[in-house]
């Protein structure tokens, strides 16, 4: 049974509240607990998973909406009573100083007036206020909320552009900015690689293999997905290459993002004419016909694009390398897991990283492995149930579906590690292949949750191997070396990169069906 | 030419954080200078009104008068003297109280909406004057339509809590002496069991009587000598003293009280008065330390009502809640009262009752943090946050956060802990759309049902909604 209650006038952000919301979803004969701030998408989520009810339906924007779903009407007031006090224990730990945080865009100008950007992660409808009121100000903006439109896109990127400014984003999850990292970024080195990029993940994993090998990255720009789109036309790529070429130090600069739209492409490469820097272009499962001819270096993946990258600076040949090891180890260790998960077995990728999976998606195509998906190569591979696993098949958990009213999974691995076991207890499930993003705003141990599920997924199937990849640079926040040592003693197999990871999946599937 | 997206790739971040605070604090782990924003919504999110607010924001010329209008409002209430000049009955003394008329706190609200503790306090008004035998007669006379009832802020008063003025009780009389108007207010009854939190026992009763026939009329001689020797008593000066000494003036008044006794003894013997009536009347103030809490808030009304009627005026004169309802009420909008379900207060309460036994928000007193002090100076009063757990760096915040949504700081109430800075003066329901800050309440806590009196005392914010319909309406009467 469903009852809602309202908080009125309390403001909380989102991600608080699911983490409070999960937190108290484990109070006594509670199915289910939803926190959320009453404004009318919200409700709409609500409405979708029928948590809402009679009571909840007035709730106002600035209303706090906690819908709980108990087994019987004595649970309820004991979780709701668990919730607030979590809610209040949490505000009240946030601040014991007597400074005051302010609250409006234009109060915080005012107050910091030297800042050069302002990053917002604010419910999607309001971000185009006040990035304009930021922009207006003259100041750059990155966006990292998405459910921005496309107009409202165009027209604060058109505004911004006028004014000599850049909006990274929406949906901007990453960018390093002379070395430091903002949001969802790896403690790169400062180097003389400039990065430009529509895929947060994307920029994520070359900066890291390019750190991993002794290149360091002095800015990567994020642009946010759409940017290269027939409607935005590329108008932040334009700026960013504009402000690379002029910066001194970058001596390379990788464009990371889908194939653009064919005549923002073709803007592109007329402004790569004559272009100052060396360039490499990384068009995520693209074409190079339209490099070779102009003569410019293509990658279709992102690993190929950091290796490529190196070799162009270093100006020297390029050479194809499936792995990092040697073939003999490879071949071990693919032998190995062949031994260990038998006949007629299927991958399933439980992945964070949109970009990674759809890279995974794409070599094991290449590969010849047919593989279904939420974000599938083509429509025939589309899983009909993101939920339910179907032969091959990668799942990107943080696809839309996935993260309505939760937090990230980049962030919280309860979702991922409740998958994990969900797989493990598949019959024909052989291998789970996984992505772990580190740096700035991931899980800061994503080793504990992933080691408990790992641990039962093994109880449930003692033949199931696990191939993982770390995208993520040695001195991040998190200690990866820790990470690694806790998954190889469970038996992962750890490849440097994701791209590896989907490499050594194929061998190990594939070479089992040659031994048929 | 160098652009700013070339100053940022040159100089490296400096950034404005809106949104999640990880991204702030992975900022300042690298050493990036960075300020984080506790973004709400503007406009209580709603889009509507965010495009209102949008539009008077763009219009240079209209902030420019209303930016005049602002200035000279919070001139009008800073320049004020308030003056105690007279105790005298209500029904004396003030303008149209005349015939079964009883005030109470808070917009208008009609008797069958009036919550337990507003109705409990007037059937014990009925029973003091004599208009009924018992509470049931009361309760009849009160159902049937008998009483006129008003909001004390229609008669230029204010009450605390239920806020019941009836015809026989005595009222201070406050001055205005810049801009000649007045304020009433009754004379504080003490804690616990009492009338303005809805009790209305034999006892009760008695005390008002004792009110009525001893108390008053000896002030009022007392007061009458004050006006003789010295032109009354400065209680705005006695207001700029406390705050130095540990009180805000709404929710803590024991340095007020303590001072006011001091100011007003010597005049007390200078009556005919014997020393056993003296004693009483002295031992009665210092029996409560929020007798001055009836002083602080009618001259905070007599502030706050010279800025009524101010064309483009977007600060409120008006705050008040009748334990159903709370209503606030802006300079330039005239009369009109915009309403809406009042709060609950977060709070300690008195041993035997908790959040459940509570009313609403109630009272007029809320007219003390209107006009620049209550939980506005609560910075000066950090014993205050006890009440909801906190620590003095509590208090220092939530004066600091009411800087951002008030025009002015008051320069004659000023707190020490702050450098001396005036208080937050001047609410503007602009500021208060545009941060999604709503202003701090410091507040006494009735029990719900009537006749029990108080449990507990605490804090709270005034709910969004009124001030988005004023807005609205502000929007709708200046943007053209």
């Amino acid at each position: 049974m469903i009852k809602n209650f309202i908080i009125k006038n309390r403001y909380f952000d989102s991600v608080m509240l699911m983490s409070i919301a999960n937190n108290a979803s484990k109070s006594k004969g509670v199915k289910n607990l939803a926190a959320m701030m009453a404004t009318e998408n919200n409700k709409e989520v609500l409405r979708n998973t029928k948590m809402i009810d009679k009571t909840g339906e007035p709730a106002e924007p600035n209303d706090l909406l906690v819908c709980i779903d108990a087994e019987a009407e004595e649970f309820f007031e004991p979780a709701l009573k668990k919730f607030k006090e979590l809610l209040e224990n949490k505000s009240a730990a946030e601040d014991k100083s007597d400074k005051i945080e302010l609250t409006s865009v234009s109060d915080g100008i005012k107050e910091f007036s030297d800042s050069n950007l302002v990053i917002f992660s604010i419910p999607g409808p309001f971000v185009k206020r006040e990035a304009k009121l930021a922009l207006t100000a003259g100041k750059n903006v990155m966006i990292f909320s998405d459910n921005v439109t496309v107009q409202e896109e165009l027209e604060l990127k058109q505004f911004a552009r006028e004014k000599g400014l850049i909006v990274m984003g929406p949906d901007c999850g990453t960018a390093i900015i002379n070395g430091k990292g903002l949001a969802f970024a790896n403690a790169i080195p400062i180097g003389k690689i400039g990065i430009i990029g529509a895929s947060g993940t994307g920029i994520q994993q070359v900066s890291c293999i390019l750190a991993n090998k002794g290149y360091g990255v002095k800015h990567a720009i994020g642009l946010g997905g759409r940017d290269l789109s027939k409607q935005i036309g590329g108008i932040s790529m334009l700026t960013a290459l504009d402000a690379m070429e002029k910066d001194g130090d970058i001596e390379l600069v990788i464009l990371i993002s889908k194939p653009p739209f064919p005549e923002v492409e073709k803007k592109i490469f007329d402004r790569l004419k004559n272009y100052k820097k060396k360039v490499v272009v990384n068009f995520l499962k693209g074409d190079e016909s339209e490099c070779k001819k102009r003569r410019i270096p293509f990658a279709a993946t992102l690993e190929t694009a950091a290796n490529l990258a190196i070799s162009v600076l270093e100006n020297k040949p390029f050479e194809q390398k499936e792995f990092d090891s040697d073939k003999k180890e490879i071949d071990k260790t693919v032998k190995s897991a062949r031994d260990k998960i038998g006949t007629s077995k299927y991958v399933r990728g439980l992945y964070s990283g949109g970009t990674l999976c759809d890279e995974a998606l794409f070599i094991m195509s290449q590969f010849g492995l047919e593989v279904y998906s939420n974000i599938p190569l083509s429509p025939e591979l589309k899983l009909k149930n993101a939920n339910e696993s179907y032969k091959n098949s990668l799942i990107d958990l943080g696809d839309d579906e996935f993260t309505k009213g939760r937090p990230h999974p980049m962030i919280d691995y309860t979702l991922r590690c409740k998958r994990i076991v969900q797989e493990s207890e598949k019959k024909d499930t052989g291998i789970i292949l996984l992505d772990i993003v580190t740096g700035f705003g991931s899980h800061l141990n994503p080793a504990e949750p992933l080691e408990e599920a790992i641990k039962q997924s093994l109880k449930n199937n003692p033949n199931l191997v696990f191939v993982a990849s770390i995208c993520g640079a040695d001195n991040d926040i998190q200690n990866i070396k820790e990470i690694r040592k806790k998954l190889q003693k469970l038996g992962v197999i750890l490849m440097p990169t994701n791209s590896q990871a989907a490499k050594l999946t194929v061998l190990i599937l594939k070479g089992k069906v040659a031994a048929v | 030419m160098t652009t700013k997206v070339d100053e940022l790739l040159n100089n490296g971040p400096s950034a404005i954080n809106a949104g999640l605070k990880s991204f702030y604090s992975d900022l300042i782990s690298q050493n990036v200078k960075s300020l984080h924003l506790n973004w709400k919504p503007p406009a209580g999110g709603d889009p509507a009104v965010i495009d209102l607010l949008d539009k008077i924001l763009s219009d240079k010329k209209l902030l420019e008068k209303i930016k005049k209008a602002n200035d000279e409002a919070v001139e009008r209430i800073m320049s004020s003297q308030l003056m105690l000049v007279d105790v005298q009955p209500a029904k004396d003394v003030i303008p149209d109280f005349k015939g079964k008329i009883i005030l109470h706190s808070g917009p208008p609200i009609s008797w069958e909406r009036m919550c337990g503790p507003t109705k409990g306090a007037i059937m014990g008004a009925c029973v003091y004057e004599g208009w009924a035998q018992n509470i049931e007669e009361a309760e009849k006379l009160c159902s049937g339509g008998k009483i006129k009832f008003s909001p004390c802020h229609h008669y230029n008063t204010v009450g605390p809590m239920a806020g019941i003025v009836s015809p026989s009780m005595w009222v201070w009389v406050i001055k205005n002496t810049t801009h000649k108007n007045s304020a009433f207010c009754t004379l504080n009854e003490g804690l616990g069991k009492v009338l303005r939190f809805g009790a209305y026992g034999d006892d009760v009763i008695k005390r008002l009587k004792w009110m009525e026939t001893i108390l008053a009329p000896l002030l009022s001689k007392a007061v009458k000598i004050a006006v003789e020797k010295s032109g009354g008593i400065n209680v705005k000066s006695l207001m700029s003293q406390v705050l130095m000494m540990g009180d805000e003036c709404h929710n803590r008044n024991v340095a007020g009280t303590a001072l006011f006794i001091k100011e007003i003894s010597p005049y007390l013997l200078m009556t005919d008065a014997d020393k056993e009536t003296i004693k009483s009347a002295i031992d009665f103030m210092s029996g409560n330390v929020h007798f001055f809490l009836n002083l602080t808030m009618p001259v905070q009304k007599a502030a706050a009502d010279t800025i009524k009627g101010i064309k483009y005026c977007s600060l409120i004169y008006g705050m008040a809640r009748n334990g159903t309802d709370t209503g606030i009420r802006v300079a330039g909008l005239g009369d009109d009262w915009f309403v809406t379900q009042s709060g609950m207060p977060k709070g300690l309460y008195f041993a035997g009752y908790t959040e459940d036994d509570a009313n609403p928000d109630l009272g007029d007193s809320t007219i003390t943090e209107t006009a620049g002090v209550g939980a506005n100076a609560m910075a000066a009063a950090p014993a205050i946050v006890k009440f909801v757990g906190g620590v003095p760096a509590d208090a220092l915040r939530a004066t600091k956060e009411m800087y951002l949504i008030t025009h002015a700081k008051h320069r004659d109430f000023q707190i020490p802990q702050l450098n001396f800075e005036g208080t937050p003066v001047g609410f503007d329901i602009i500021k208060i759309m545009d941060t999604g800050i709503l202003p701090y309440i410091n507040t006494g806590i009735a029990h719900k049902k009537a006749g029990i009196g108080q449990i507990g005392a605490g804090i709270l914010r005034a709910p969004v909604l009124c001030f988005k319909q004023a807005f609205k309406k502000f929007a709708e009467v200046y943007c053209k």
